[in-house]
């Protein structure tokens, strides 16, 4: 099990300008490894006593001595012998949908009971719901073999019934049609629900989940990457890492 | 196990610049950097004595800050007075996000740490002037012309003098302690 304390104190014993402390942190056990996020901030940083003429280039600063504690937790890590992961480049999230299915499966972890309970009432009303467990166990891997570990018995009428599932994909006549509204309908009503879970969390750390979500449904939908060289929002900053034994 | 995460310092004022840095460790500082070279950001590695004595020319402690330092004493940054010293230098011409300046920092963790594997000392210094280091750069061909630091310091990488500790300054001929560190429960939670 990695210590968390030692995680703490590494992040701790990066260095900082003028050793003040440019980010807040919050680390989590899991039970794969540990879970790390990074907030950088100015509100620490000298107590607040120094009234910033430029507070976004301090800020960079602040982000900079960030990227610092990350780079000083991924040494560590492999010299440990551990798996590391950096899950803040949107862009990156956005180029790899398997990454993406385990970093949101890591936030729908606690809520996971809600979101069967959401599958097995769909399964009885509509076709969406075979529609949806074969999408999300394509793209969504983890997920998948979570809910097979949970629902035999669904796992094996999906298997069944794959043959039905393709031919969902087939218009009347025959003919191909894309797959890509009706993926695009399942995350919308996926997100919609996801939403009114998190309302209860904290919008610093619910908001950039939804954000990434909007972001992925936006490329499913439209196919267009979108533009992320522009400056971002700073308030909204996180870094989150994972660190695996 | 090497504790260089736990030794991994922001501050070293004096070096010996008797020694330099290994020729192998400057290959290997060179190889992490440039794999972060991108439209963005570009490396810089600077040994050349005399430019490093003018960048320490153009480093004077701010009186802004002065109620941070106890016993502060008007000076220039002797941190800097290094074998060597890394930067990397961002594009100027377009409103950067901030994802440059988290990549920046991976580097710089990057080479501070491999630097400590060769037992060297590393320190970091953003309290120069931009503006004329960046003059004397163009001027030396070593950056272009839309290049600058852009809120990135110099990281400082050498031997420390083997008789003094790491805060006593050649130049003012005293000791200057740095501020103490929050203490990591006020910034840092365990879930």
């Amino acid at each position: 099990m990695i210590d968390v304390n030692q995680v703490k104190n590494i992040i701790h014993k990066t260095p900082a300008r003028q050793n003040q402390v440019c980010f807040r942190a919050d680390i989590r056990s899991k039970p794969w490894g540990v879970s790390v996020n990074l907030y950088p901030t100015l509100e620490l940083y000298d107590q607040g006593r120094t009234v910033y003429s430029d507070a976004s280039g301090v800020y960079k600063s602040m982000v900079f001595h960030t990227g610092m504690a990350v780079g000083c937790l991924e040494d560590w890590a492999q010299a440990q012998g551990y798996r590391f992961e950096y899950l803040a480049d949107v862009s990156d999230l956005v180029r790899n949908k398997d990454h993406m299915g385990h970093w949101l499966m890591e936030q729908l972890e606690p809520m996971l009971g809600h979101v069967v309970a959401w599958v097995e009432q769909q399964r009885l009303t509509n076709d969406l719901f075979k529609n949806y467990y074969y999408e999300v166990g394509k793209c969504h891997r983890d997920m998948t073999l979570l809910f097979e570990s949970m629902y035999n018995d669904l796992a094996l009428e999906i298997t069944s019934s794959t043959a039905g599932i393709g031919n969902m994909f087939w218009d009347k006549n025959g003919q191909p049609v894309s797959r890509r509204p009706q993926e695009v309908a399942i995350h919308r009503e996926l997100r919609g629900w996801m939403a009114n879970k998190l309302a209860s969390y904290n919008p610093r750390q619910s908001q950039p989940l939804l954000e990434l979500y909007d972001l992925f449904i936006s490329i499913l939908d439209t196919g267009a990457r979108p533009d992320l060289s522009q400056a971002q929002d700073f308030d909204n900053d996180v870094i989150r890492i994972n660190i695996y034994e | 196990m090497s504790n260089r995460w736990e030794t991994f310092s922001h501050t070293q004022r004096n070096f010996d610049l008797s020694r330099p840095v290994p020729r192998q460790l400057e290959l290997e500082l060179i190889t992490i950097a440039e794999s972060a070279r991108s439209n963005l950001l570009v490396p810089l590695f600077i040994k050349d004595p005399e430019l490093i004595e003018f960048i320490y020319d153009q480093s004077v402690i701010p009186t802004v800050d002065s109620y941070k330092l106890e016993g502060y004493i008007a000076r220039k940054n002797s941190q800097l007075m290094a074998p060597m010293l890394f930067g990397m230098l961002s594009y100027l011409g377009t409103d950067q996000s901030t994802q440059h300046h988290f990549t920046a920092g991976r580097v710089y963790s990057s080479v501070g740490l491999t630097a400590l594997r060769f037992g060297c000392r590393t320190g970091f210094c953003i309290c120069f002037e931009n503006a004329p280091v960046e003059v004397e750069l163009r001027r030396r061909g070593l950056i272009s012309e839309n290049w600058g630091f852009c809120s990135l310091p110099l990281l400082s990488i050498g031997y420390g003098q083997p008789d003094k500790e790491y805060n006593w300054c050649d130049d003012i001929n005293r000791a200057i302690p740095g501020p103490e560190k929050q203490s990591a429960d006020n910034y840092i939670a365990v879930i």
